[in-house]
């Protein structure tokens, strides 16, 4: 009986950690389109549901969010080969009331929301390795991870510069040092039920490709 | 009441000869700690940013905690100028503060161009069970296997803890209150009532020995911050402590056949230990001042700039006698492109009627990381003493501010003493390197290597430390 208990609890617990979690569909990746730029592998990414209600709401404040996308080369096997990060950083100017778009060597401005949408709906020309990185024979797909983060993470990162941490032990005994950890915090964390600081993300492949198949980009 | 004789791991005179190399490297840790003394304070860059007006701030699921509270953690104002950095770290600071289990926040656009209304939503704590590990340098490693938090149950922001601790030297209980800010915000306030049980060790002949003494208390305190670096604290705590007869030796020799657990009954023991065998009521007054001009930037993982300093002077009721007892601690900080640089300067003065457990004790992770704990003084403790470190510390993994991983190389010495004049030759200085891991949820954990550089009563090239935390 006791056994029985138990086991009901830590399912209750389990579910209830799991019914917790969701935050949302998050971004998707729809299609990935690889192309020749000159002597360098591109593609054109097409996405869904970014930048996202929590974006849009954190610019609309004033706050910055940034879009993380991962590109990689990846080898007839799936071996990633070549990896590439492109960000673009995307902040609403409350004083002048336009949306801008820095990243991937570019800046555009935006009247509306609309225009933000359109823009990431369709990602253009993003570097992915030179030509030379491929062999002539070989089979390659470009895999695409994307996250879009509603505080961007530059801004964290510049948080952590100047928040100092627990870095020095100045408590009433300067001789004295503790630790100690939430029993629910743990279990959360076991459970599947703990808050994860990543966001939702999305993820898709282009078709398998060999150098000689890559058309022209076209833009 | 002497504190001199009786059996002592070393003599002063045979650790005179055995330290007489320590003076070159007090000379050294002399010149580093004036250069971080002295250093430029590194101020860091101010972000930039285009400032917004927070028009005003909402906040929600603050169901028992009044907005007066929320205010006086939060450091925003609504019509004050903000930026996103600005934001960010003012919520960062009502989170840190605890009062609150998490605090989220959004902000929507205000009435007019360039202004911003400011959402909090805040979930407050309900009853915490936790659990932890804890170390005390006169006690060592300790486990928590058990607490529990109340706090902000009042909804004024207070820390309400019960909590049990349990280790190979150190076992007992506590119960804690403390509300850090009320009134305008600049004042607060706590008490706490403990009682605990613990062994000192001592050194006879070389031989660990273990007494055990056990203490009651209760302890009130209350401060105010005078400044924005300033605060001051007055405390009193009246107390009951007992201080077994017997000590039982922990360690063996053959030689003087001594085996573990003997004990070293009353007339055998260190005359400043035995004239404090029984049990004793007392008082206690304590004044505190408190500097901490520490920029909030870091450099791995450390302050990368200012000063934080604590000057405590205790005023200890025993019987029909008193005694005075003072310590300063002061340490300063600065970087140097990713290099951070931190200094200390400890001192400590206590009356000659002073208690064993009331002395100082040199040796071991926050004197002298060269040294065991506590083997560089007499068995009843010292009166007098002083330590000084130098630390340079550095990322080795992650982000240079803070890191995952970050490596410190320090230099440091001490001394203490009682009647006799303090002499350079006493000086006992120590050397090494140490790591430093930042852990999710727990903070920092690391490891210590200490190389003495003057002769050891321990006999050992070098000693090892595990710690929770910097060491300062």
């Amino acid at each position: 009986m006791p056994a029985s208990i138990a086991a009901v609890l830590l399912l209750t617990i389990a579910r209830s950690g799991i019914a917790g979690g969701g935050d949302g569909d998050g971004p998707r990746v729809l299609s990935v389109s690889p192309a020749r730029d000159g002597e360098y592998v591109v593609c054109d990414v097409a996405t869904d549901g970014l930048p996202g209600e929590r974006a849009t709401r954190s610019m609309a404040g004033g706050l910055p969010a940034m879009v993380e996308i991962v590109l990689e080369l990846l080898g007839d096997e799936g071996r990633p080969l070549v990896r590439r990060d492109v960000h673009y950083r995307l902040a609403f100017d409350l004083w002048e009331e336009f949306y801008r778009i820095d990243g991937n060597g570019g800046e555009w401005r935006m009247n509306d929301r609309e225009g933000i949408e359109e823009f990431l709906h369709r990602l253009e020309d993003l570097p992915v390795a030179p030509l030379s990185a491929l062999a002539p024979s070989g089979r390659y797909r470009i895999g695409v991870r994307l996250v879009c983060h509603p505080i961007a993470p530059v801004e964290k990162m510049r948080i952590g510069e100047w928040v100092a941490g627990e870095g020095s032990g100045t408590s009433r005994d300067p001789d004295e040092r503790e630790v100690s950890l939430g029993l629910g915090s743990v279990i959360r964390f076991f459970f599947g039920g703990a808050r994860s600081e990543d966001p939702p993300g999305g993820e898709g492949f282009s078709p398998w490709f060999t150098p000689e198949e890559l058309a022209h980009a076209s833009h | 009441m002497s504190k001199q004789g009786g059996p002592r791991m070393m003599t002063k005179e045979r650790q005179s000869n055995r330290r007489e190399r320590g003076a070159p490297f007090v000379a050294v840790l002399l010149f580093l700690l004036v250069a971080a003394f002295a250093g430029p304070a590194h101020a860091g860059r101010s972000p930039a940013e285009p400032p917004l007006l927070l028009e005003a701030i909402e906040i929600e699921g603050n169901t028992r905690t009044p907005v007066e509270t929320v205010n006086r953690y939060l450091p925003l104002r609504a019509g004050q100028e903000v930026t996103p950095i600005s934001i960010l770290l003012a919520v960062e600071e009502l989170e840190r503060s605890g009062i609150f289990e998490r605090v989220e926040y959004a902000s929507r656009p205000g009435g007019e161009r360039g202004a911003i209304v400011l959402l909090l939503t805040v979930t407050e704590w309900g009853v915490d069970f936790r659990f932890g590990a804890g170390y005390q340098d006169l006690s060592g490693w300790y486990l928590i296997p058990a607490e529990l938090r109340f706090d902000n149950r009042l909804g004024r922001g207070e820390r309400t803890r019960l909590h049990a601790r349990l280790g190979h030297r150190l076992a007992g209980v506590a119960f804690l209150f403390e509300e850090p800010r009320f009134g305008d915000g600049r004042n607060h306030w706590g008490f706490s009532l403990s009682g605990f049980g613990n062994n000192r060790i001592y050194y006879v002949d070389g031989i660990e020995y273990r007494h055990a003494l056990s203490r009651a208390s209760f302890e009130a305190h209350a401060g105010r911050r005078l400044t924005e670096h300033l605060e001051i604290e007055l405390g009193g705590c009246v107390e009951s402590v007992e201080v077994d007869s017997f000590a039982e030796a922990y360690s063996e020799s053959e030689a003087l056949g001594v085996d573990i657990g003997d004990r070293l009954e009353v007339g055998d023991l260190p005359a400043g230990v035995a004239a404090d065998v029984g049990k004793e009521s007392r008082g206690i007054l304590r004044l505190d001042w408190t500097w901490d001009s520490r920029g909030p930037r870091l450099v791995a993982g450390s302050p990368a700039s200012g000063l934080w300093g604590r000057v405590r002077a205790e005023e200890i009721i025993q019987g029909d006698h008193g005694f005075p007892r003072v310590t300063a601690d002061l340490r300063t900080y600065g970087a140097f492109a990713s290099t951070a640089l931190a200094a200390r300067l400890r001192a400590g003065f206590a009356g000659e009627s002073a208690p064993f457990h009331d002395r100082f004790y040199v040796g071991g992770l926050y004197t002298v990381r060269g040294f065991p704990s506590q083997s560089l003084s007499d068995p009843s403790g010292e009166t007098k003493f002083w330590s000084a470190s130098v630390e340079v510390r550095r990322a080795l993994i992650g982000s240079k501010e803070n890191p995952r991983l970050a490596g410190l190389l320090f230099l440091e010495a001490g001394d203490g003493w009682n009647d006799e004049s303090p002499r350079w030759s006493d000086i006992a200085a120590g050397a090494g390197y140490g790591f430093r891991l930042r852990v999710p949820w727990v903070g920092w954990l690391g490891v210590d290597v200490g190389i003495p550089l003057t002769d050891t009563p321990a006999e050992e090239s070098f000693h090892g430390h595990a710690s929770i935390g910097w060491t300062f």
